[in-house]
Order: C-alpha cells, then structure tokens, then sequence
C-alpha cells in the first residue's frame, strides 16, 4: 500500500532534484499557480512518478489536481487500482 | 539577395515513390528506442508493409485520395503506419500534438478541434491512449469518420492509387503571422524538392549518415528533417520520443553514441536542456567523436549555448566544428540557410541598440550566431516594409523563394495573400545579410518561439485578464533573447494602474505560469498610456519591443496647456521644413 505522505516526499524530492524547484513546497501548494512548474518540469515530474509507482497517470486523472496533495491522492488511488 | 546552389532533380516525385524505392534498396531503416533503451527496428520494407495494411484500412474505412487524415499519436509503430499509411492511400495526413499531460484539457480540446476543423479533416487516427481524450474533439469538430485506432481500423485489401507531385502530401500547422494556427499545404513535389535539398547538405556524397532524432513527429524538423529525410536517403535513424528526452536528456547523446550518429538535429533549448540536466555520469563510456552535424535551429539560436555546448561535451569527444546553426520555417517545408562546414559557429558582435533603433548594423558587444547560406535551390533576400529590397547590413523581412515553399495556407486564401506574392514567401522575421550569411533579429510578427514551439502572444496577455491593478486590455507578450540568456524568453509589458497591488509583478507572473505553464523571463511594470499604439487604439507589440530594446519606452509626458503648444510649435516648424525642402 502506498502512502499519500511517502508520495508527498517523492514529489517534493523529483522538485527539488529534477526541475529545479527552489523555495517552500507544500502539501497545499498549488502546481502552477504557487511552484510555477511548466509543461517541462510536469512532464518531468508525472514520468517520475509513473516510474516509482508503476502507475499510469493520464491527462484526463489529472482533472481537479491542483495541489501537492492532490497528486500524491492521485498516485495513491491509481497504485491500489488493478495494473492493466 | 542570396542565391543557393541550383538544386538537382529528386530522385523520386513523392513520398510514396521515396518510401518504395527505400524498401526495395533494403538499406538503412528505423530504430525506435524506448527509455529504458529497449531498441525496436522497423527496416523500410517492414515499414511499406506496415503503411499498405493501414491503407487498406483507411480505404475500407471510406477514405478517399485527398481526404485528410488527422494524427493524434505519439512517436511510435502507429504513427509511422498511419502517416504512411494515409500517404499511400492518396490521403493528406495532418499531424497534430497528442495531449500534454496535466494540462488544460479543455483549452486542448478547443485547439485540436479548431485544427481538425480547419484542415477538413475526414477522421482522426489515434492510439488506445489519446482516443480516450479525444471524445471532446469529435463532438466539437464532427468528423464524420469520427476516432478511430490504428490497431483496430477494419481489415480491407490496398487497392494501389497514383499519387502526383502535386497532391497534397502533408499539411502541418504553423502559428503563421498572427494567433491562430494556420494549415500550411506542402505537395510531395515541395516534400521531395525539401528532402532533396536536405540530402545535398548531409550527404554530397552519397554516403549516408546515421541520424538520431527525439523531435516531435508533429513539427516540421522532426518529420521532415529526420523521418522523412531517412526514408529518401535511405538511410538509418534512431528515433526517440520528445518526452524521453525531456524527462532524460541524456538519452539522446547516449543514443548518439550507441548508433555513431552523425547528424541529428534540435532546437536550441535542447542544448542549454543538456548543459542543465544531463550528469557527467550518466555519460560513462558515451563518444560523441562521430557526431558531426549537431543542428541548431527552429527557434534562436544563442552564441552562448553553442560554446558552452561546445566545451562542456568535448570531453565526451565533440567536435568544435559540429554545432551548425540553421534557419527554417514550415511554410517553407523546413530548411531555408545552412552554416557552412566551418571550424566554430560563427558569431558578429553588434550593437543591439542601433540594429533595434535604427534597423542597421554597426559594430558592439552583443553576439549574433550567423544562420549561414541559403540551402540549395532556395532565393532570399530582406526587404523594407514596403516591400524595397535592403542592401546588406540593414534588417529587414526575410522573403524565400524556392521550390519547397507551400502552395498556401489549406482553404485560406486571404491568409495565403498576405504572405505570399509571385512565389516569394514572407517569413515574417527580421533579419539582415552580411557576408553572404544570414543573421536574425526578431520578428515582425507577433509569435513568440518559446522552446522550439511557437505560441501566441494573446495566450499570454489573456492570462492577465481580471487581474487587480492591470489596466484591461493593456498589456503586451512578447519573446526575444536577452543579453547573456540561454535562449528566447518571455516579456511582459504590463500597464498598471497607480492604486495597484505592491505585489503585482510576482501576481502577473503567478497568472501567467498557472495558465500557460510558460515561466516570463522578465516582467516590466509600465504607467498608464506608455505601450505604442495604433491611431485606432491597437497595441502595436513589436514597436512596443523595439522601444524597449533601444531604451526609448517612457509614458507619455503630462499633457497641459504648455506641451500642446509646444506640440503645435513642432508641427508648425515641421511642416515649413517640409515646404521648404
């Protein structure tokens, strides 16, 4: 089982250390509008995710993903799915 | 004026004769690499039997020579079968970008549907993946052939059609002079002639050098310049996904290495992507001696990331002399100049100010990377807004003639006018010839070339709408390379209003990320009335920059009883100056 606060620390981590995101990261901090990640830095990070957590994340999961939080829920929901 | 050398007959009239005369010669091939690096070749016999299956799908399907054929796939086997496919049908494929991830779905669905619609496309092929996030453009575009997977077009046995050099063989998008992206028609006579043209470049003599390419299938580099040109060479290209590289750039160079790549083509942001991101040890055992060819170009080229690029992956044995900076645009299928085979790229130094002030070239401290000489078979020359061709030395629009420039926007005949008129294309950039080389310098039109992809500016500054403290409406995006920068960036002139938030500048930069997912480069807060406009109002963008880049943009000065005396003085002195000379 794959816990929301494990992800939170993986997203950061792939923040920090892949798209050079500097500053304060929050559970609550919004994607875009609080980190400022463009289309690179995204991709960048949703890949890194699929690849840790062997998950799929498409563009039509992401609808009412703003936050931290609600990627790291995201990528928790999908992990407890069947894999295809 | 700028003349290439004459450009020899193509070996082949279109694509689908090239694709034939590949299967049959049995050379070269494709090689699609995933990111773990899990190679899969697909040889150009393989590749013709692959398209004549999908042809005979699409037909039984009901698609008819002509009808166009849209693409939403990522590189990969269905790609390569549809465009083929479609071509070898007689159909006119359309490539479009598959969806981004995380992004806007529903501003994708608006400007796929726009394109699908008008490219009058008949269906639109897909892979299991991207048809689930098409539903929304088949409602908005009505195709009445509507989504269809490669996988699982109907099976139908290819009945041959003759395809002429003058059919349509591709339509890809452009972002043309203004917003909306515009289809620009190339027939496979202007497909041949540019893959011609190409060969006369990488492989004067015959031989035929191994390409690697992770450009998106969707943008004239990577489908023509890589894929297309493999197919006519015939020659061996490893292929990549555009996503791969951005997450592991390295995988392009180990890539290189692993194939002796020779040639392989980029835009400039690749190369600052790879100075940034790529660590030395993932480069382990990684040669890049062979690698002679590093093309640079779709979007500006900057002398700093060339040295850098340079000097950094010397180490790993590159070339001083493989970095070669081009020029091209869609609406001329692709390659317009080529640097010529030189030691080091080669860089003027002028002063930025007088060529923005003044249009001229005067010697200074910033360096310009030359773009080189026209291509085979390709005229050039820079002429005034009046349409006056300008003696060297003097910027002005770039205009190209030659045999690979398209027909016309598909369908718009207005759009077509504007730009193009007895054969000459106007590329809307700005640029001056020194030397017999082309060196660039904006662009007359409003398109910003952010990482290799062009974008509107009204993407921008509707970004700013409802924003507290910007004046409505008052507001202008605009790309060009600052001094020392890696590469185009984004600059924002903004209006604010005297009672506006003391944040505002980091509230636009906010806005604008959230909803573009492009980071400015630089944002200028201005008074009220200082950005250029037209008699009717308009903002006038590139006057707007161009005042920014001389220094000269300033408010307006208080107007009172006294300036518009003053004023009034002025004009009275000019008009008698006028009659007296």
């Amino acid at each position: 089982m794959t816990d929301a606060a494990e992800v939170q620390a993986r997203i950061i981590h792939i923040l920090r250390s892949e798209a050079q995101v500097d500053g304060d990261i929050q559970a609550g901090s919004d994607l875009l509008r609080d980190l400022q990640l463009d289309s690179m830095s995204l991709t960048v990070l949703m890949v890194g995710l699929e690849d840790h957590y062997r998950v799929r994340l498409d563009g039509e999961d992401a609808v009412g993903v703003a936050t931290v939080a609600d990627l790291a829920a995201l990528v928790v929901r999908k992990s407890a799915e069947p894999q295809p | 004026m700028m003349r290439g050398p004459p450009l020899p007959a193509p070996h082949s009239p279109t694509v689908v004769a090239a694709l034939e005369r590949a299967a049959q010669l049995g050379t070269g091939g494709l090689l699609l690499v995933d990111r773990h690096e899990r190679e899969e070749a697909l040889d150009f016999a393989a590749l013709r039997a692959l398209a004549e299956r999908t042809a005979g799908g699409l037909q039984a399907l009901g698609v008819r020579p002509g009808d166009r054929v849209a693409l939403v796939l990522p590189t990969g086997r269905d790609f390569l079968a549809a465009f083929f496919g479609a071509q070898l049908a007689g159909a006119v494929p359309v490539p479009l970008y598959p969806p981004v991830r995380l992004g806007r779905l529903a501003d994708y669905h608006a400007s796929t549907a726009a394109m699908v619609t008008a490219a009058r496309a008949r269906l639109v092929l897909a892979d299991g993946r991207t048809q689930r996030l098409l539903g929304e453009v088949a409602r908005l575009a009505r195709m009445d052939l509507g989504v269809r997977e490669v996988a699982s077009l109907p099976a139908g046995s290819f009945q041959p059609v003759a395809v002429e050099a003058g059919a349509l063989g591709v339509i890809q998008f452009s972002s043309g002079s203004t917003s909306a992206p515009k289809p620009v028609g190339l027939t496979h006579g202007n497909l041949v002639a540019q893959l011609e043209t190409l060969r006369q470049y990488v492989a004067p003599g015959g031989e035929t050098p191994v390409g690697v390419s992770w450009l998106p299938l969707y943008h004239d580099m990577g489908l023509i310049g890589a894929l297309l040109s493999a197919v006519y060479l015939p020659g061996k290209l490893v292929l990549l996904s555009p996503q791969d590289f951005l997450v592991q750039p390295a995988l392009w160079l180990r890539a290189l290495s692993r194939h002796k790549g020779v040639i392989s083509p980029a835009p400039n942001f690749a190369y600052a992507l790879c100075l940034k991101r790529v660590k030395d040890e993932e480069l382990d055992g990684v040669d890049l001696s062979g690698w002679s060819l590093a093309l640079n170009g779709a979007e500006p080229v900057s002398v700093e990331v060339l040295r850098r690029f340079s000097a950094r992956f010397a180490r790993w044995g590159l070339r001083p002399d493989a970095l070669v900076p081009v020029y091209g645009l869609s609406e001329a299928s692709l390659a317009v100049t080529f640097s010529p085979r030189r030691a080091t790229p080669r860089a003027l130094p002028v002063d930025a100010q007088v060529l923005a002030a003044e249009g001229r070239l005067e010697p200074g401290s910033r360096e310009l990377a030359s773009v080189g000489c026209a291509v085979h078979g390709v005229e050039l020359c820079i002429r005034d807004e009046a349409g006056v061709e300008l003696p060297p030395g003097r910027v002005g629009r770039v205009h190209v003639r030659g045999p690979s420039v398209m027909q016309g926007y598909d369908g718009l005949a207005e759009a077509t006018a504007e730009v193009l008129r007895d054969g000459w294309l106007d590329t809307g950039d700005l640029g001056f010839e020194h030397e017999g080389e082309l060196f660039l310098y904006g662009r007359a039109k409003d398109v910003l070339v952010l990482r290799g992809a062009n974008r509107a500016p009204q993407e921008f500054e509707e970004a700013l709408d409802g924003l507290v403290g910007v004046r409505p409406g008052c507001a202008v995006a605009l790309g060009h390379v600052p001094e020392g920068a890696e590469g185009e960036e984004l600059l924002l002139l903004v209006e604010a209003l005297e009672e506006s938030p003391e944040d505002l500048e980091a509230q636009v930069r906010a806005a604008v990320a959230a909803r573009t997912q492009v980071t400015p480069g630089e944002v200028v807060l201005l008074a009220p009335g200082t950005l250029p406009r037209t008699s009717s109002g308009k903002l006038r963008r590139r006057e707007a920059l161009r005042q920014y880049l001389a220094g000269t943009l300033s408010p307006p000065r208080p107007v009172n009883a006294l300036t518009v005396g003053a004023e009034l003085a002025r004009s009275a002195a000019g008009y008698l100056r006028s009659r007296l000379t």
